[in-house]
């Protein structure tokens, strides 16, 4: 008895098929999903302190230096023209006082790439007084 | 012996199951390792710069993209001036600020622009993202 309702017991198991199509359809759909809206990109955040050119300064130093970013690879400081956008070049003019500001003006029709490399190589030689001029808001 | 040879198909394991179980794993591994997020416009730049730091975000932050051609987006597509202003306004992006993800052909009047208006309207943590140059 006990062989026989085993028998059929397995047999019963054996008819049960279950489809994995559906599940696989599901699975394939999640996949394009995730394949789609998925971003691997590490995002990086910088520190750009915006500063309104009507508005009153809140430093509290004496001396503001303006330094203008005229194009991708020159900037103006004090009138004079300076090329090397790079740490080690802007060390060497020897800016970075402590009781100095610094106002990084973009020019006009400037791209940020620019303003933003001049802010970091600034801040690389160890320029940390720094604020980027803006019109305020349009 | 015909019978006996279909029945041993019929528990032949099925050829599938390794497909599945490595779209699975694909599933699983596009889950942990990728960001949802709004994607990318078209032909965007992103701004490079060489040691940034990491962006903790908080997956609540207001997120905008500044496309090459002036456009603010957000989650939900291209926004106007006023919309700008009312998201920068809005207690989301006042607790948990706005992180903007900026094209780098844009000109940087716009994008300062932008920064002064969430600090107008309030948001402590307004931050620009880059990405990590190639060298």
């Amino acid at each position: 008895m006990d062989a026989l309702s085993e028998t059929i017991g397995r047999r019963g198991r054996a008819r049960v098929v279950l489809s994995l199509t559906p599940l696989i359809d599901v699975v394939f759909i999640l996949l394009v999903f995730f394949m789609l809206v998925s971003q691997f990109a590490s995002w990086r955040a910088i520190d750009i302190i915006p500063q309104v050119s009507s508005g009153v300064s809140t430093s509290m130093h004496q001396t503001t230096i303006v330094v203008t970013v005229e194009s991708a690879d020159a900037f103006l400081v004090d009138g004079d023209t300076y090329s090397d956008v790079s740490a080690a070049a802007i060390a060497a003019l020897g800016l970075g006082e402590q009781d100095t500001s610094y106002l990084v003006r973009p020019g006009d029709d400037v791209a940020i790439q620019p303003v933003v490399d001049l802010v970091e190589a600034m801040t690389r030689a160890g320029i940390n007084n720094l604020r980027v001029e803006t019109e305020g808001v349009e | 012996m015909k019978q006996l040879a279909l029945r041993r198909a019929d528990h032949r394991p099925d050829g599938t199951l390794p497909l599945i179980n490595i779209v699975l794993l694909l599933v699983l591994a596009f889950m942990i390792a990728g960001t949802v997020s709004v994607p990318l416009p078209d032909g965007f730049q992103p701004l490079e710069t060489s040691d940034a730091q990491p962006e903790h975000a908080d997956g609540e932050l207001v997120l905008l993209t500044m496309a090459a051609d002036g456009r603010v987006i957000g989650d939900e597509g291209d926004l106007d001036k006023g919309s700008v202003a009312n998201l920068l306004r809005s207690d989301l992006a006042k607790a948990h600020g706005v992180t903007i993800r900026v094209d780098a052909r844009i000109p940087a009047s716009r994008v300062l622009s932008l920064l002064a208006a969430a600090e107008d309207a309030g948001v402590a943590n307004a931050v620009i993202v880059t990405m990590d140059r190639v060298q």
